[in-house]
């Protein structure tokens, strides 16, 4: 595995705990640990943390999850087409984690006026995730495949 | 001979970073496409959301910090502090049912009063300035809604609170910035001393305190009593 593979399981992980924290706190009802300098209970009560009922953190989760599933695979596999598209298919559900982690901290910025330490870092852990993973994708020795 | 066989080879790694390539705008279209109906799913669902606080207080009419008939045979007044839970336990219980069961059908008009107990002069100012815009029930069931997380309040979220609901935020902001209706706040705290309240919340039918009032049994025995004696008993 080479280092930029490993960066980006390692950006996955902490994607993978920070959301599973956040939906560990909303599932039990307790509010987050969050060292005091952003509004983490505000934004996880907000109407915005949920949809259809299903907290946004939950879906993070298993995005991260898949994601995480599909790198391993894509990454032992990496010398043949079945681990290309593992690969691809990766890269696109990143894309749209970071889409959709925009979208939230738009709101977080301009609707709620209040950051949650968590969301932001998982935000910014899947965008560096998707940058490597862009790398990862096009500078794919698909010849050799 | 060889050759033809080395460009097929070689044709055919194209396709194939051509067909890879294919797949990646696909994969990408259909994250695009995920993450709008992510978004629009969020926001059908918030907007019928919404109307859970007002639809309580929507259908009765309100007036400053009243809600109800203004004529009703029968007031209750509840003397409050927003940083009190048990008050919060009140707004959000046996208010809901006094509501539903008497103020909707106009028999009584239910009347909020400040008590200040546990330093919550600058929320009971700032639902003050909600009133100022009409908004007073709004900004009471929000304020209690957000005591377990938030409470005390800062003037900080007071104002956030009143941005959330839609109010003048420069008006309301000047209003909980200068302390305007503080004067109010004291001189209701201070009635309510006068009247004999000494915790919150109590509540008065008729101006009669009545004994464990935010018990919806006890409310509800003293509020049919005082409509017997109007005449109007159910």
């Amino acid at each position: 595995m080479t280092l930029r593979q490993r960066a980006i399981l390692a950006l996955n992980v902490i994607g993978l705990l920070v959301s599973g924290y956040l939906t560990y706190t909303h599932l039990a009802d307790t509010e987050p640990i969050c060292g005091g300098f952003a509004d983490c209970s505000y934004v996880q009560a907000s109407s915005y943390a949920t949809i259809l009922g299903i907290p946004v953190a939950l879906l993070g989760l298993g995005a991260y999850l898949v994601i995480f599933v599909l790198l391993i695979y894509a990454f032992k596999h990496s010398h043949k087409m079945h681990g290309y598209n593992a690969l691809q298919i990766a890269f696109g559900l990143s894309v749209a984690g970071v889409l959709y982690s925009a979208y939230l901290t738009y709101i977080e910025a301009f609707v709620l006026h209040a950051y949650c330490l968590y969301c932001v870092t998982s935000a910014i852990a899947i965008t560096l995730m998707t940058l490597l993973l862009t790398l990862e994708v096009f500078q794919h020795p698909i010849d050799k495949v | 001979m060889a050759r033809p066989k080395k460009k097929s080879a070689r044709q055919s790694t194209i396709n194939q970073r051509k067909q890879a390539q294919q797949t990646l705008w696909f994969i990408l279209g259909l994250a695009g496409l995920a993450v709008i109906i992510l978004i629009g799913v969020g926001m059908l669902s918030r907007s019928g959301n919404k109307p859970d606080t007002a639809s309580v207080i929507g259908e009765v009419s309100a007036q400053d910090k009243s809600l109800g008939n203004p004529n009703a045979p029968v007031v209750v007044t509840d003397f409050s502090d927003f940083h009190c839970p048990h008050c919060r336990t009140f707004a959000e219980t046996t208010e809901k049912q006094l509501i539903e069961q008497y103020v909707k059908s106009g028999k009584v008009r239910l009347e909020y009063k400040h008590f200040i107990v546990v330093n919550s002069e600058l929320a009971a100012n700032a639902s003050e300035c909600a009133r100022e815009q009409g908004k007073f029930w709004e900004y009471h069931d929000y304020l209690f809604s957000k005591q377990e997380t938030d409470a005390p309040f800062t003037t900080d979220e007071l104002k956030r609170y009143a941005q959330d609901l839609g109010l003048n935020t420069q008006q309301f902001d000047e209003c909980v910035d200068s302390g305007k209706y503080m004067d109010v706040v004291m001189k209701e705290t201070n009635e309510g001393r006068r009247l004999g309240v000494r915790g919150t919340p109590t509540i008065f039918v008729n101006g009669k305190l009545v004994p464990r009032g935010a018990l919806w049994p006890d409310l509800k025995a003293a509020i049919d009593e005082a409509l017997q004696k109007s005449g109007q008993g159910s």
